[in-house]
């Protein structure tokens, strides 16, 4: 809860955090689709997801 | 049912932005987590689905990021030198006549602005110089607003036609002709309506002939830029050009003589220079073979297979992506390096002149990170989103009962889709990737010419980007009218509306036309 309240005082940190999430993982998707890693792909979709949940977050 | 869960996301955006006033970037998060869950439940994307629309929207996200955010470090590069102001300083040497200080800002330099900056800077810019003036705080937001509209799509180094492109994977050279024809058009109209907001129609009767010039020339400028694959900077081009046809027109109306006080040339041509080594950048990378070559070696292109739902909730039949390449980044003679070697190389120049002060630097990249940041979020949210949309058949579902609705009507409507992203997104590059593939689609569904719909998508989203809330906020915060943005949009409605209007007519012209 600290971290999200302290992601909202500061927006451009929260902005800068989510847009890493959201594109890093995408980055590693190819490769485990690729090699049929299913548990792979799961967990980079979940980082994106985490990284929307804090886009969204920030007010 | 189908029909309202492919719709869906659209109406979660649409829905937060406009009916609970969330951000762009909080309402593209919420449509993107919405499609990811609809399109797993419902329509049967499994893992492997989803692992390749991301990485396909990557790419599309890379490709229109890069140049959002070498465009806006330009821009920085530029405004922390003074350039911006020094231009503006010296235009109203140029007249006393009130119509013309109104066309010549409200028109032709924030035109310009469009081109070399966007992201709301024409209006914050030029709004609070024409109430400087003595313009009405109201008329000067809204001949603003409506001046820079039509060069929205080639504006900003052209980063909403690049995401036209790159969301259609279709040639730029088949969709800049019409895109540029249609605002060309729509300029020249909005020229009329700056003199007509700021002087009524005497105005317009003492200054057609001047509107018409300008409007031509600018417009002809734009389109010729354009159509030669020149389109990052045919806004940029128009607007410089139409500058230089505003100073000998200008004599022509002198107005009451007043002191404006002294013309500092040095520093105009010093504050030129930076948009000049875009122009020389430019050309040099753009039509010299050698250089074209040795910049174009890397590509990052990739091959992905072929891509089929697995059945969902709603029981539809699978939807097969067929086999192909995504979108194809030439590294470093894409747009957005173009203007990171027009930025440094303007940087050194401003430097070498004394033009910055300590703690530019600073500003420069602070300024920089603060502006893309969010924007950058929203444009991945929503990018992916509409990949995603289009990977699970939820576009095809849209299309096809889109086009089974209106049917021949489709042309007409068109520019009205356009323009509803752009009022809901406050940008004509989310409205192009929410809805450019949309309209593709339905076009090909209903055998009319694609680049002809595509045209009116993103004229339709320019001109009403300018009346989404995000930028009537930022118009009427600097021109000192917060808290009355229900009175600019009131205002500003029956021009666009009246441009948008224009454009429907234009496309069902042209579906007419040319089949």
């Amino acid at each position: 809860m600290n971290i999200i309240e302290s992601l909202k005082k500061n927006k451009q940190l929260g902005y800068f955090i989510a847009f890493l999430l959201m594109t890093l993982p995408a980055a590693g998707l190819l490769p485990a689709a690729d090699h049929a890693a299913a548990a792979w792909i799961w967990i980079l979709i979940g980082l994106v997801v985490v990284g929307n949940l804090i886009a969204l977050l920030l007010k | 049912m189908t029909f309202i869960f492919a719709l869906s996301p659209i109406i979660v955006i649409l829905v937060l932005m406009v009916g609970f006033k969330w951000s762009a970037a909080r309402a593209g998060a919420a449509g993107y987590l919405w499609v990811l869950i609809i399109a797993i439940l419902f329509f049967g994307a499994d893992g492997t689905l989803l692992a390749y629309a991301h990485t396909k929207a990557l790419l599309l996200t890379i490709d229109v990021l890069m140049i959002i955010w070498a465009a806006f470090l330009l821009y920085r590069v530029t405004d922390e030198a003074g350039a911006i102001k020094t231009i503006g300083e010296a235009l109203p040497h140029l007249t006393n006549e009130r119509g013309m200080q109104a066309l010549i800002i409200g028109w032709v330099f924030a035109t310009f602005l469009q081109g070399v900056g966007g992201f709301g800077v024409p209006v914050a810019v030029t709004a609070p110089m024409m109430v400087g003036l003595g313009f009405s705080p109201l008329a000067a937001v809204v001949s603003t607003s409506i001046g820079h509209a039509w060069g929205v799509t080639f504006g900003s180094m052209g980063s909403s036609f690049q995401a036209l492109v790159a969301t259609t994977d279709l040639p730029d050279y088949s969709l800049a002709p019409f895109s540029a024809l249609f605002l060309g058009i729509a300029g020249l109209l909005g020229g009329f309506m700056v003199a007509y907001v700021c002087g009524g129609r005497k105005s317009i009767q003492r200054l057609w002939g001047v509107i018409v010039c300008i409007g031509l020339v600018m417009g002809v400028t734009h389109y010729l830029i354009a159509i030669t694959r020149l389109w990052n900077i045919a806004t940029f081009v128009g607007g410089i050009v139409g500058l230089m046809v505003v100073f000998p027109l200008a004599r022509l109306f002198p107005g009451e003589k007043t002191d404006n006080g002294v013309l500092k040339w040095k520093s105009l041509l010093i504050a030129l220079s930076g948009y000049l080594v875009l122009v020389l950048v430019i050309l040099i990378v753009q039509v010299f073979p050698p250089v074209k070559q040795l910049l174009g070696k890397i590509v990052i292109s990739i091959n992905f297979p072929e891509i089929t739902t697995k059945g969902g909730l709603l029981g539809l039949a699978p939807f097969v992506t067929p086999p192909g390449p995504g979108r194809k980044i030439v590294l470093f003679s894409h747009t957005g390096m173009v203007l990171l070697y027009t930025a440094i190389l303007a940087y050194a120049i401003y430097h070498w002149t004394g033009c910055y002060v300590k703690g530019s630097e600073r500003r420069i990249i602070s300024g920089t990170m603060k502006s893309v940041l969010s924007s950058s979020v929203s444009i991945t949210s929503m990018v992916t989103m509409s990949v995603i949309m289009e990977h699970v058949g939820m576009i095809d579902i849209l299309a096809r009962s889109m086009a089974g609705s209106v049917g021949g009507l489709f042309p007409i409507i068109s520019p009205w889709i356009g323009a509803l992203g752009a009022f809901i997104t406050g940008s004509n590059t989310n409205s192009n990737v929410i809805f450019a593939r949309l309209q593709m689609q339905t076009s090909l569904l209903l055998q009319l010419n694609i680049a002809v719909i595509l045209a009116a998508q993103t004229a339709g989203a320019a001109l009403a980007s300018v009346i989404a809330p995000t930028k009537i906020i930022v118009g009427a915060s600097t021109a000192g009218m917060i808290g009355k943005e229900g009175e600019v949009m009131r205002s500003l409605l029956p021009y666009i509306g009246l441009l948008v209007l224009l454009i429907s007519v234009l496309t069902g012209l042209g579906v007419w036309l040319i089949p």
